[in-house]
């Protein structure tokens, strides 16, 4: 389920986070799927117990997953908080991104179309299931 | 929890355990690391009631150790080698543990070894040091321990043997909130499974702490260095390697300031990687701490 | 319930001891019918004439197969003392086998305490107080060391009960419980840890040469004609003996006429003559060896942190000097007041000081008052030279001894070393 790089800059709790939430999207997780106990994941990744709970502390805090003691960890049955800050602060990430791309020669078909495309990639999969 | 306060332990005039202190806390999974010689087996056994220290104590919630039933019946033990009788099959173990400890479970033992497949009419000479390990690891498990303490459990085991017991340990831990305290030399095992770490050398603590924050003593830095420089004079620097122009370096700390002192010797794309509990070690002891 | 499942390992480990006590048993019976048939045959059948005085002077000469014709006060019975013979050839077997077997049973102990060191880490991180360990060891010596020397007194009222011997009953049994309780005394001294194996070892040794000791040293007393006819302690010593264990009608007198003190020394002496020195030094510097073992294992046993383990005993030399008392309180009340008022009462109180007597001085007396009852009849057997006997058991003890004290001082030098190198927090009896 996850495929962590070890030699990446991205902290290993950050991949994790990240992973699990595009699993989500593609429909591989579905609402109420129960996921590894947080000794169980780090057991199974090979990282400090430690880094796994600080993902799953992040992803509790999104309401992504939650976890019910002494049964196990699950994904959130229910809409995902919709986090205004969040929001404002990818857009205004994006908004950086957009702005090189542009530098980098990219016109506004070519972006409406890679960000069709990344939204597809993380979409389509999910319809297909 | 496990409270060890001021221990100290002599033979003779030898000092072994020098103010040892730290704390087990409930629920938690402590490893230890120590070379041998470094006090470690000898905090084992004043942990597990087979010695007493000569001064400062141990104490299980509150409770010493020493020559305590009580608090020992909640101990479960794995030696680093086979310690039971060797005439004794594992069936005959399962009734001495039985008359020793309320709380032994032969069901729980059998569910165990459901998994682990030992013969019980094997005699314990007969087993090998693999097989030793588990029946003492189901024996104990069998109590139903609120502690459990592990000395080197994982040598003489297979992978597979290996991924069993671990998940079996970290189950126990979850469902029953069972504390661990283990030693091992196998780095890479302790990191997986872990709270804190604990390393001990000529019987004084010299690193406590939870294990993110004991990784973090050092810092592996990659980098590309277009041009090879002249030195790489940076403080705090332990170690670096390179492929090509793609450098591997291990700071001790990295920070602003070392960052820029690399820019200066032309590094470019420099990224912070994940450092294994082994490779801290490794650079840790080279760097003579 | 969980001391019982301790003690019953450590029976179960001591399984050697059982078995040794089997062939033990074995041996006693194969040989004692083998002896008493060969002598049987061999004596019946001879041509020797037997020679003796009466107290008026007369000598008679007797073919040892005829009965002497019943015309005086004086009786003589040839079946009775046929038997006694062969039962004292027995006895010489008995003393070799015993001091074998006897020093076969302290190294079997000696091993399974060693394997009970293996287990002392074990053990001590288990549910068990230190002194429910100690019990349990306790209970097992204890167990060994009575089912050994009850063993050795009903092998005994076997081969010798269907003559209604009373003394050789009790003196095998009684003998059994003083060294029981000379072992348990030991053993505690072991168990209030001197390191264990050093201890087993200290008792073989001491065991062996405070017995060996004694007896040569006995054997050369008499020797050297300190015990006279005349002498009290001469005569109750026999008067014990004879009445526990010649048949009735025959009296002391008639008895001690049978065989002069004359015939005694003299055959004695000429057969002993050779070894009268090196058996008085052996006889010494064995009793010196139990006196410096003991003192060496006070030694090693106050080097040792005492705070660890049983409370009871908190100085050393209080823990040595309870074990010594232990054994004169055995003594005490086991043999001497016993043993001593069943003999009063039995037979007097000349018999009663004989008896005390003679079970201080144990096995040395018994050998010696056999062979001066015997050596007549054996001198003309084919099957047994008294000195051969006496060599044998010197020999048997010797090694014994030798077995043993090697034994120890292979322990002790490992205990030393692991004092010194490891910790000696606490032993395991």
């Amino acid at each position: 389920m996850f495929d962590l790089d070890m030699n990446s800059s991205k902290p290993i709790y950050q991949q994790i986070i990240e992973q699990l939430k595009e699993n989500l999207m593609k429909g591989f997780l579905k609402p109420g799927d129960e996921i590894p106990s947080v000794r169980k994941l780090a057991l199974e990744l090979k990282v400090t117990p430690g880094t796994v709970a600080k993902a799953y502390q992040e992803l509790e805090r999104e309401h992504i997953i939650n976890t019910v003691r002494g049964r196990g960890t699950y994904i959130s049955e229910g809409e995902v908080k919709v986090d205004k800050d969040k929001i404002n602060s990818l857009i205004a990430g994006m908004k950086t991104d957009v702005m090189n791309l542009i530098y980098q020669g990219y016109n506004k078909e070519m972006l409406i179309d890679l960000v069709s495309g990344i939204y597809d990639g993380y979409t389509s999969s999910k319809n297909e299931n | 929890m496990i409270e060890i306060k001021n221990a100290c332990k002599a033979y003779g005039t030898k000092a072994v355990l020098n103010n040892v202190e730290f704390t087990v806390k409930d629920g938690t999974i402590h490893g230890i690391i120590g070379e041998n010689g470094s006090g470690k087996t000898t905090l084992i056994k004043c942990l597990t009631g087979i010695y007493r220290l000569n001064r400062g104590e141990i104490l299980y919630d509150g409770h010493p150790v020493f020559e305590n039933n009580a608090v020992k019946e909640q101990i479960g033990y794995v030696a680093d080698s086979n310690q039971y009788f060797d005439n004794y099959s594992s069936k005959d173990m399962i009734s001495f543990f039985k008359a020793a400890y309320t709380n032994f479970s032969e069901e729980r033992f059998n569910e165990l070894n459901a998994i682990f497949n030992i013969d019980v009419n094997a005699k314990m000479k007969q087993l090998s040091k693999g097989q030793g390990m588990r029946v003492a690891y189901m024996l104990n498990l069998a109590t139903f321990p609120k502690y459990l303490i592990l000395d080197e459990p994982t040598s003489g085991l297979d992978p597979v043997a290996k991924k069993e017991f671990f998940d079996i340990l970290v189950d126990e831990v979850e469902k029953r909130n069972m504390t661990v305290f283990i030693s091992s030399h196998h780095l890479n095992d302790l990191e997986k499974i872990c709270d804190e770490i604990t390393v001990i050398r000529n019987g004084r603590i010299i690193v406590n702490n939870d294990i993110d924050t004991v990784k973090n003593r050092v810092v592996k830095v990659q980098a590309v260095i277009e041009q090879k420089p002249e030195n790489l004079d940076i403080p705090g620097l332990i170690e670096f390697s390179n492929i090509g122009s793609i450098y591997t370096l291990v700071f001790k700390q990295f920070g602003d300031e070392e960052k820029a002192a690399l820019t200066v010797c032309g590094a470019s794309f420099i990224e912070e990687i994940e450092v294994s509990l082994e490779e801290m070690f490794v650079y840790t002891n080279i760097s003579g701490e | 319930m969980k001391t019982c499942k301790l003690l019953k390992w450590r029976l179960r480990d001591s399984m050697i001891i059982v078995c040794a006590m089997v062939i033990m048993l074995l041996v006693i019976f194969l040989s004692d019918n083998l002896v008493y048939e060969e002598f049987e045959s061999s004596y019946l059948s001879s041509d020797t004439v037997y020679h003796y005085e009466t107290i008026d002077g007369v000598s008679v000469d007797i073919p040892v197969s005829e009965t002497i014709p019943d015309d005086g006060e004086d009786e003589f019975d040839y079946e009775k003392a046929t038997y006694y013979s062969a039962i004292s050839q027995y006895i010489i077997y008995e003393g070799f086998l015993i001091a074998l077997f006897t020093a076969a049973i302290f190294i079997g102990i000696a091993m399974s305490q060693l394997k009970d060191n293996k287990y002392k880490n074990f053990l001590a991180s288990m549910p068990y107080t230190r002194n429910e360990l100690y019990i349990s060891a306790y209970l097992q010596a204890l167990i060994a060391a009575v089912l050994v020397y009850v063993t050795e007194g009903i092998a005994l009222t076997i081969t010798c009960g269907s003559h209604a011997n009373a003394g050789y009953i009790w003196l095998g049994i009684l003998n059994g419980i003083l060294k029981l309780s000379f072992t348990i005394a030991w053993l505690e001294l072991l168990a209030a840890k001197l390191h264990e194996y050093a201890a087993i070892g200290f008792v073989a040794a001491s065991y062996v040469v405070f017995h060996t000791g004694l007896s040569v040293i006995s054997r050369c007393l008499y020797v050297c004609g300190l015990f006279k006819k005349e002498s009290l302690l001469y005569k109750v010593m026999f008067l014990k003996d004879i009445y526990n264990g010649l048949p009735d009608g025959l009296t002391l007198h008639s008895f001690m006429n049978l065989n002069s003190e004359d015939i005694f020394l003299e055959r004695i002496v000429i057969e002993l003559d050779k070894f009268l020195m090196i058996s008085a030094i052996f006889g010494v510097m064995f009793i010196l060896l139990a006196v410096a073992t003991l003192l060496w294992g006070t030694r090693e046993y106050r080097n040792i942190e005492l705070s660890q383990g049983i409370k009871t005993y908190k100085k050393p030399h209080l823990t040595v000097l309870f074990s010594v008392c232990t054994v004169v309180v055995s003594y005490v009340v086991v043999v001497f007041i016993f043993g001593a008022v069943y003999t009063l009462v039995k037979d007097g109180i000349a018999s009663a000081i004989g008896y005390v007597f003679s079970v201080l001085l144990t096995d040395g007396i018994n050998t010696v008052l056999y062979g001066a009852l015997y050596s007549d009849y054996l001198d003309s057997l084919p099957i047994l030279r008294p000195y051969v006997a006496v060599i044998a058991v010197m020999v048997a003890l010797v090694l014994a001894l030798f077995v043993c004290s090697i034994r120890a001082f292979q322990c002790l030098n490992k205990a030393e070393r692991m004092i010194s190198h490891e910790e000696a927090n606490w032993t395991i009896g």
